[in-house]
């Protein structure tokens, strides 16, 4: 298989996302750029509010307070701004989230099963399938990861062409985990005796990590997810290699 | 005075424990009334008029990781007319040397579908005993009711997917 790079990681000491590589993980960081707009401009106003009437209104300045309780105008103000800015942010939020729920027409269509601990692929479409264990960290060098992918790699990974609609039918084998690799933005837990659904479409080749996010048991953390995005040619050549393999 | 409020809190343990319980059925109910949660609707028979549009089926079988049996779809899927009635099979097979029984859960997705996906016959409505090595072929009857076209959460889908997940039961 092709070199490809890790994109989907987490860093030591960064901050913020890991790069968004699909657009249903840009509008999530969209609207959680918005979002924090909002959240600094009241937070900022507040404050103010509150360090100019301990300087105004404190006992030295101000000795005999007013005794009154109500003010119509600004109650009125205070309970119909916060349903305006409440508006704005469904109008913008509910879109994205239909944009997830939606799932289009399938390319690719792979099974997830979550178990106790580990996770099961099954690629519907080709009859093959494979489990995908956490690799220990003296395996890292033998499947080329560095050391600081230890609680992230596993032995085999899931392999998607990128730009192409990828479609997930996640269920659990045992009990509730959940399936999620934050640079694609998505996210599902896999509850057994249920079928849930995911779609992505990855537009940048890579490797992308992700993990177990739901408690489920002891080995919780350690069953990590590996998902390589390679080009089309790449991925055919994958899938005829894997239908041997596997 | 303090009798009567150890009752009064006695009364609303009980009361609130006696709902937790009557959840159950209600959930129950909730669901396949309303097809919440891509849970299929159920019907005696097939009561609309089927269109020209298809839809793709597929199917999806899962087994408790507890639950020896195999259990797997015999099509993997099915172009359906919408409105037609259809008939799909699964093959369940025991292969311990004991005499087992099993019940599936099941649900569609997308789950919005479940409103609109209709069982008349499934072998998930009974129990199912086999014997020792025994293999069966259990169908299920559906159809796809025509007014999925009219909902805008649905009127889109090209596939809907159902799934059923099989469990050990005791033997009766």
């Amino acid at each position: 298989m092709q070199e490809l790079e890790i994109v989907g990681a987490p860093r030591s000491g960064a901050m913020g996302f890991q790069p968004a590589a699909t657009s249903l993980a840009e509008g999530i960081f969209a609207l959680d750029a918005m979002l924090l707009v909002i959240i600094t401009a009241i937070s900022i106003f507040v404050t103010a509010l509150m360090i100019y009437t301990f300087i105004r209104y404190n006992r030295k300045r101000n000795p005999t307070p007013a005794t009154f309780t109500h003010n119509s105008p600004i109650e009125v103000a205070w309970t119909i701004v916060p349903v305006f800015i409440l508006l704005f942010i469904g109008m913008l939020t509910l879109p994205e989230l239909f944009r997830q729920q939606i799932i289009p027409e399938a390319d690719v269509r792979i099974k997830v099963t979550g178990y106790s601990w580990y996770w099961g692929y099954e690629y519907t479409d080709h009859d093959f399938g494979f489990d995908s264990y956490m690799l220990e960290k003296e395996q890292l060098a033998e499947y080329g990861y560095d050391d600081e992918y230890y609680l992230l790699a596993t032995d085999t990974a899931v392999v998607v062409p990128v730009n192409k609609t990828v479609v997930m039918n996640i269920t659990g084998g045992d009990v509730i985990h959940s399936w999620k690799i934050p640079a694609f933005g998505v996210m599902q837990d896999a509850v057994p005796g249920r079928l849930a659904q995911l779609w992505f479409k990855p537009e940048r080749e890579g490797i992308y990590f992700g993990q177990c996010s739901e408690l489920c048991g002891k080995n919780h953390a350690y069953m990590p997810i590996t998902v390589k995005v390679v080009s089309e040619v790449e991925y055919n050549k994958w899938l005829e290699w894997a239908a041997n393999e596997y | 005075m303090n009798i009567k409020l150890a009752l009064k809190l006695v009364f609303i343990g009980v009361a609130m424990g006696a709902l937790a319980f009557a959840s159950v059925p209600f959930y129950d109910w909730f669901c396949r009334t309303t097809g919440f949660g891509g849970t299929p609707l159920t019907a005696e028979s097939v009561e609309v008029e089927a269109l020209d549009k298809t839809i793709t089926v597929r199917f999806d079988a899962n087994v408790d990781s507890d639950f020896p049996w195999l259990f797997s779809p015999m099509q993997k899927k099915m172009e359906v007319r919408i409105g037609e009635s259809e008939m799909a099979f699964y093959q369940v097979h025991n292969p311990t040397d004991e005499t087992m029984a099993g019940t599936a859960t099941f649900n569609v997705v997308p789950m919005s579908a479940g409103a609109y996906f209709v069982k008349t016959e499934c072998f998930c409505f009974q129990h199912q005993e086999l014997a020792p090595g025994q293999t069966e072929e259990m169908p299920v009857s559906f159809y796809i009711d025509p007014e999925i076209l009219e909902d805008r959460e649905t009127d889109y889908l090209q596939t809907i997917t159902l799934s059923y997940t099989f469990y050990e039961k005791d033997t009766q």
